[in-house]
């Protein structure tokens, strides 16, 4: 009855996440695919928070009978409501979508080449998946300022507050409210631990890794299902995903789950794929999926809202005309370098201020920042991949929209990047190679995927000429 | 092979796999060899001179060269040989001759870095024959070099061993392949810095990999994809070729990383199996590094039963104990901040508690909480001491 439970808990907000995916990309039930499965997860995931913080905000003890309650609900009213786009009649089911991912037109040394390249993802997703079930909480950061808010939630059964230490210092005597090293920080990934609790229904300092491992598989499948979606073979797809997932810096964060870097990175990814392809496929329903996205990596790491800020010269490139999109992404770009100048030091942006970010410029952390390609593997040969795709991106910006506009959101980003590393009191995570790599985590998923759709535009080139 | 979907050629893109995979083996073999023996050339053969060595085993003879010795009652001894400010950077192997009747001896080599009390693993042996060689080139270089070098020793109970010949010596052309799989080989579980980068021992070997990937990558695209544009235009099939022979390349180049990376991943993941497996939540962070932490805050836990809503400040100047101890003692009401331990004194109340944890700037005298810089709390009386930490009630 309780692994029945537990599952019930774990798989009813997944399930709402798989059927408002479809109804987002306006497929059907008959149609689920890598693509629709891989951001299924991540909406799930997301929607198990709003859920939490629904239960929190309505004063409701969080039980896990409340939870599936809340979560069967939704689930029922989702799929009462849009029922007959879920499941059209049988007659309107495309045909050449439900063949899509099967490789019927390898040959048989292709197959068998696919076939190694799916064992490969599965070892990298299974074995660092295995490793965080078994070992209590370990890196530094996961005990001190992320799990610190799920274990209190968890216990009290209830979302208490958690204050900066100052402000706790001061609290009067009736007001419980708790502190810890980071009280600011989103909640979303405390409250996906949380959710994983209520399902077994016991604290576990090693099951609370399990929305970690549902990020790697969303990885694996929003890049591969995306990939092909966007026309990339088959076999060059899944040779990049394989490139993605076996990522040191993936199979780390996955193996020693507990911070929300690398779910960070997945949901931009997740939201710039998703952008790409609603300019492709002119739907609505796309974009707005991509813009939920974008928003909820905001709430998962602060600074998320840079990244996110990032896909807006993406949005322009690919939504206006070119020459007013480059327009207005300078003029923001203009626009948020004069705010710097104007905006109050002490004005707090997603967790920073100027005068906490302590500005000025440091060129040693400049060097340090790239010497974490020769003297870490952290990346493998990412940095070779990345560095290509940006040369040979170049001959074909004029004409094809979608990779100046990939090229758009990844050259800002890294601009930040930089920025943060070399200007701001950040710097020293870069001369002690601590935050620097870590922080290009966010963005390794996506500058994989500019990589690959490069890679893609090359080969169409070179074989039509 | 094509990164595209065709049914042609694949005989074809066999060959052409087979005869890849062998040049690029070869290229990578020959710059591995001459740019390793290159770097190398600089560090020579350095001797340890014994006749300084100190130690629990029981020293017979003692000179320049040689030391001799016997294991104490429980078959154990340990030597601290002081060696002159000595880097072992560019230095791969140490080597030795052992003389000894028990089959069963093993040394563990550490090295104490120059100027500080930090002693770290440096190799381990099982004796076999008389000439014994240990790998040492996956050793991190720490600071300004090291300034002894540690051999602890066990075996069986008064057995006699002599050492002869301790030398650390630079690569031997022989011996690079040896070595660079010997680094490769090297397994070695997470320690709190690899959240942040991989920077295992063997990155330093496998810097070799990428670079020579970058070469070959480049030359691919200089000798293949560029003409191939340029000249052969009339030819697609070729141009296309040219592009998925680089692919192939690079991704071959990619599987070469990652196996070390995976066969790492491996070893990790078995070692959690092995310390956590079948072990319940309790018995887990018992076995994990956790364990201290956790004992520490069942008792602070038992001693609150009657104050569930107490405030507990963590007073310590381990970043690391408190951050932990911090984390164990939720959701009881937990205060630590990083860097700093205590609040200024004004701000505890009448029941509040502090944890004091060693090390610490603080101290506990004449009943109140003394603070570094002369400051004062008000009274507080103790509730436990412990070997690590001590609670505190303010009055």
């Amino acid at each position: 009855m309780s692994l029945l439970l537990a599952l019930l808990v774990v798989l009813a907000p997944l399930a709402v996440g798989v059927m408002l995916t479809l109804i987002a990309v306006g497929k059907s039930v008959k149609e689920i695919d890598a693509s629709v499965l891989g951001y299924g997860l991540i909406l799930g995931m997301l929607l198990a928070t709003v859920i939490l913080r629904a239960m929190g905000a309505a004063n409701l003890t969080l039980t896990s009978s409340g939870f599936l309650l809340v979560s069967l609900v939704t689930l029922l009213f989702v799929g009462l409501f849009c029922k007959r786009r879920l499941i059209p009649p049988t007659r309107h089911v495309k045909q050449e979508a439900v063949t899509n991912n099967i490789p019927l037109n390898l040959s048989l040394y292709q197959k068998l080449v696919f076939l190694l390249m799916v064992a490969l993802v599965a070892a990298h997703i299974i074995v660092p998946a295995v490793e965080a079930s078994y070992r209590p909480l370990y890196p530094w950061d996961a005990a001190m300022h992320w799990a610190t808010k799920s274990k209190v939630w968890f216990e009290n059964q209830s979302l208490l507050p958690f204050v900066s230490n100052s402000d706790w210092l001061l609290l009067p005597t009736d007001r419980v409210a708790y502190t810890d090293h980071h009280a600011n920080y989103p909640p979303t990934m405390p409250l996906l631990q949380v959710w994983i609790c209520l399902a077994i229904g016991v604290w576990s300092s090693s099951a609370i890794a399990a929305p970690w491992f549902f990020f790697l598989v969303a990885l694996a499948l929003v890049f591969y299902g995306q990939a092909i979606n966007l026309g990339v073979s088959r076999l060059c797809a899944i040779c990049f995903t394989y490139f993605l997932v076996s990522l040191p810096m993936i199979g780390t964060h996955a193996a020693l789950a507990g911070y929300s870097d690398f779910p960070l990175g997945v949901v931009v990814l997740a939201a710039l794929a998703m952008l790409v392809e609603a300019e492709k496929k002119k739907t609505t329903g796309r974009l707005a999926l991509a813009v939920v996205l974008a928003i909820s990596a905001t709430q998962i790491k602060n600074e998320g809202f840079f990244w996110a800020l990032s896909l807006v010269p993406c949005a322009l490139l690919l939504f206006c005309e070119q020459r007013l999109a480059i327009m207005l992404s300078l003029g923001a770009g203009l626009l948020a370098l004069t705010m710097l100048f104007l905006i109050p030091t002490d004005f707090v942006i997603a967790g920073h201020s100027l005068e906490t970010l302590r500005i000025s410029f440091n060129p040693q952390a400049l060097v340090a920042v790239f010497a974490q390609f020769t003297e870490t593997d952290s990346w493998h040969h990412m940095p070779v991949l990345v560095l290509g795709a940006f040369i040979l991106s170049v001959p074909y910006l004029k004409r094809d929209r979608t990779l100046l506009a990939l090229l758009a959101a990844m050259a800002s980003a890294l601009f930040l990047y930089l920025l943060l590393f070399s200007l701001t009191k950040f710097s020293l995570g870069a001369l002690r190679k601590t935050d620097s790599v870590r922080i290009l985590l966010h963005l390794a998923p996506a500058l994989m995927f500019f990589a690959m759709l490069v890679y893609k535009r090359l080969s169409d080139s070179l074989r039509s000429c | 092979m094509e990164l595209s979907e065709t049914r042609q050629g694949s005989g074809s893109d066999f060959l052409s796999l087979l005869l890849g995979t062998l040049v690029l083996a070869t290229v990578i073999t020959i710059l591995f060899l001459v740019t390793h023996l290159a770097a190398s050339l600089g560090a020579g053969t350095r001797s340890i001179d014994l006749s300084a060595a100190q130690g629990d085993g029981r020293f017979k003879s003692v000179s320049e060269n040689s030391l001799s010795f016997r294991l104490d009652a429980s078959g154990r001894a340990s030597i601290v040989v002081p060696v002159e400010a000595l880097s072992i950077d560019g230095l791969s192997w140490l080597t030795f001759r052992a003389q000894t009747g028990d089959p069963t001896i093993r040394l563990r080599f550490q090295q104490k870095v120059a100027g500080t009390a930090a002693v770290i693993p440096l190799a381990a042996i099982e004796l076999e024959g008389e000439t014994q060689r240990v790998f040492i080139g996956g050793s991190a270089q720490f600071g300004p070099g090291i300034d002894e070098i540690h051999i602890n020793v066990e075996g069986r109970a008064r057995s006699p061993l002599t050492l002869m010949n301790l030398r650390l010596e630079p690569p031997y052309p022989a011996f690079m392949l040896t070595e660079f799989f010997e680094a490769l080989s090297l397994r070695e579980d997470w320690y709190g810095f690899s959240i942040n980068a991989i920077t295992s021992t063997a990155t330093k070997y496998l810097k070799h990999v990428t670079s020579f990937s970058i070469a070959i990558l480049v030359s691919h695209i200089v000798l293949l994809v560029v003409p191939a544009m340029l000249l052969m235009c009339s030819l697609p099939a070729l141009r296309a070729r040219s592009l998925s022979a680089t692919a192939v390349t690079f991704v071959l180049l990619w599987m070469l990383l990652d196996a070390h990376w995976a066969r790492q991943l491996w070893f990790t993941m078995s070692n959690a199996r092995g310390l956590y497996a079948g072990k319940n939540e309790e018995e887990r962070l018992l076995a994990s590094e956790h364990a201290v932490f956790h004992k520490l805050a069942e008792r602070v836990r038992q001693e609150l039963k009657e104050y569930p809503d107490t405030r507990i400040f963590i007073a310590g100047s381990n970043d690391y104990a408190g951050m932990r101890i911090n984390y164990h003692l939720y959701p009881l009401n937990v205060y630590w901040r990083r860097h700093r331990e205590l609040p200024d004194p004004a701000h505890f109340r009448s029941g509040d508690h502090v944890l004091v944890m060693n090390p610490t700037r603080h101290r506990y005298e004449d009943d109140r909480i003394a603070y570094p810089d002369g400051r004062q709390s008000s009274n507080a009386e103790v509730v436990f001491v412990s070997k690590n930490a001590a609670l505190l009630r303010m009055q």
